[in-house]
């Protein structure tokens, strides 16, 4: 376990052993059922891999990623299904109006800080959703549309094992950015953001720049695992477009732990997996969401990740 | 030529002047120190010439260019770097990667050599935290190179946001304090520091309550009270002044270099 955690600190060994886990993970999966759980577990892991780089490395928090994943989805839904486009052209048109509607909101929404900027992501989200819940004409409103499948080189991708592969290798190359973007000028630019903001904008960081920058970052990362996920479903509804969904991709984050990638994965993974395994409090799932989220704070608030990487006496 | 020079700048905040009619003129490679009472607005003159504030009135000249109402980030990129009075240093960093931030105005920030790490960055980042490194041994830092920035004493936190300061190769450097909070041996480094850091061309100004240390330092002194330019002068100079006498130390009591005030 120990070694393990060495390799971690490594930025190529813990892509290594995550690949690893990639690879060997569908040995243990017995049924189609379950490659669907770790599809949706790597598609929420993308999500929070880039909030965690707006909300745990830069401190910005956003209560409205979900907003930004639906309409990814949606957008990308519309253009392909009712308009008839190429499912990956769509993909990519829906991610770019989505990192555009980003940057033009984004601009003055993180002029705001700490609680105000928690509502106003909060109200863009729910905005968000309210628009996709009443355009029915365009989306079906409440009761979703159905979406055309993902097609590549010609290929109609279909079935759980393919989905996983493609969703793996999207998962492995945004951590791969995410480290990057953490260990560059511009990551230590938003770290020092999050540490202080006068020292940093004395060092000479634009503060709203980097702050924009890393928004847009995270509302494409969602927009696109929007998009795959809409996608993979074929079918897509308002409801992962709400508030929930964003509170629970916080939760995710918050539970894995802020400022560690690996964290926002094992807090993505959990957190899809939990509702799946609890499925006698199906009804409770919103409950069991708040409960993680406050012990979460009040027992380990520096999340799972970090908190084990301290027991082991390492640094993450 | 001067390196910065302020023309009867002002700041009031709610009606209440806390900077008023304040000019100076700092020489290129000089170590201008400001002193005065607690109160008296010198870190409020540090904020407004580092852009943290805009003036209410007058200008503020860096290099002989206008910069009043520049943003800070712009100052810096300009080659300005300043301390705080209370470290601000980034304690969710190393220290050794809160010095690389201080070089920030020399590093490619875009987003894309960030994510590919292509366009020269690797070597830059090689470069920039061999640099870093190697301005922490200077300052009598080096065992601290990769501890988190939380875990060092206030001593060495003073010391390391002046490495911070100094990674972007600044030409004109503002130090709030800092020597305050450090005990009578590393005061006497930081002397030390800072003369090294000024025979290497760079213009300081610093704000010190340590009578010793400005005295033995800087080359013209600026006694700044409620606000207003009390007098300015070469140490010797201010230190006669009758008012500077009692404003510190007590009308009838003699000047003494080792004395501190509050």
């Amino acid at each position: 376990m120990g070694r393990a955690l060495t390799l971690f600190r490594h930025r190529h060994g813990g892509l290594a052993v995550l690949a690893l886990v990639i690879a060997l993970l569908p040995l243990s999966l017995p049924n189609r059922y379950f490659y669907d759980v770790a599809i949706l577990m790597g598609l929420n892991a993308i999500v929070c891999v880039g909030l965690n780089l707006l909300i745990g490395f830069a401190g910005q928090i956003s209560l409205g990623h979900a907003g930004f994943f639906g309409l990814g989805a949606y957008a990308s839904a519309i253009l392909s299904t009712n308009y008839g486009w190429p499912s990956v052209v769509a993909l990519i048109a829906a991610a770019a109006l989505v990192g555009v509607l980003a940057l033009a909101l984004g601009r003055p929404i993180l002029r705001l800080k700490g609680h105000y900027l928690a509502m106003a992501t909060l109200g863009l989200g729910i905005i968000i959703a309210v628009v996709i819940a009443t355009e029915e004409r365009l989306t079906g409103g409440p009761d979703g549309m159905s979406v055309a499948p993902l097609v590549l080189f010609g290929v109609a991708l279909q079935g759980e094992r393919v989905w996983y592969w493609l969703v793996g290798a999207l998962l492995l190359g945004t951590v791969w950015l995410a480290f990057n973007l953490i260990d560059s000028p511009l990551g230590r630019a938003l770290r020092a953001i999050h540490g202080s903001e006068v020292a940093a904008e004395a060092m000479g960081i634009d503060i709203a720049r980097a702050k924009l920058l890393i928004f847009v970052v995270s509302a494409i990362l969602a927009a696109l695992a929007g998009s795959l996920t809409a996608h993979y479903a074929g079918f897509i509804t308002p409801g992962k477009v709400g508030f929930l969904h964003s509170i629970e991709l916080v939760t995710m984050v918050v539970l894995g732990g802020m400022a560690s990638t690996y964290g926002a994965v094992a807090g993505a993974a959990i957190l899809t997996a939990l509702p799946q395994l609890l499925t006698v409090f199906k009804d409770y799932e919103s409950l069991v969401f708040g409960v993680v989220l406050m012990a979460t704070m009040i027992f380990m608030p520096r999340g799972l990740v970090p908190t084990l990487a301290r027991l082991m006496g390492r640094r993450t | 030529m001067s390196e910065l020079r302020l023309e009867q700048v002002s700041k009031t905040f709610g009606g209440v002047a806390a900077v008023a009619d304040v000019s100076f003129a700092v020489a290129p490679r000089q170590i201008f120190a400001l002193i005065g009472p607690n109160g008296a607005g010198k870190t409020t003159l540090f904020n407004l010439i580092s852009g943290v504030y805009r003036p209410s009135s007058g200008r503020v000249f860096f290099a002989d260019r206008d910069v009043t109402g520049q943003p800070p980030h712009a100052l810096a990129r300009f080659g300005l770097a300043r301390t705080f009075q209370t470290p601000q240093v980034f304690l969710n960093m190393s220290a050794v990667e809160n010095v690389m931030v201080g070089a920030h105005r020399h590093l490619k920030s875009g987003l894309l050599p960030a994510i590919t790490r292509l366009g020269g960055l690797r070597a830059a980042e090689k470069a920039c935290r061999a640099e870093a490194a190697a301005l922490m041994e200077r300052l009598g830092l080096g065992r601290y190179r990769d501890a988190e920035a939380g875990a060092l004493p206030y001593g060495a936190l003073k010391r390391l946001e002046v490495a911070r300061a100094m990674a972007g190769r600044p030409r004109l450097l503002l130090l709030d304090e800092p020597a305050a909070g450090l005990n009578a041996a590393e005061a006497e480094e930081m002397v030390g520091v800072l003369r090294t850091i000024a025979e290497s061309g760079v213009t300081v100004v610093l704000i010190e309550h340590n009578m010793h240390m400005v005295m033995g330092l800087s080359e013209r002194v600026l006694v700044l009270v409620s606000g207003r330019v009390l007098v300015e002068g070469a140490p010797a100079e201010v230190q006669r002044h009758p008012e500077v006498i009692a404003a510190y130390l007590g009308a009838e009591a003699a000047p003494q270099p080792e004395l501190r005030c509050a």
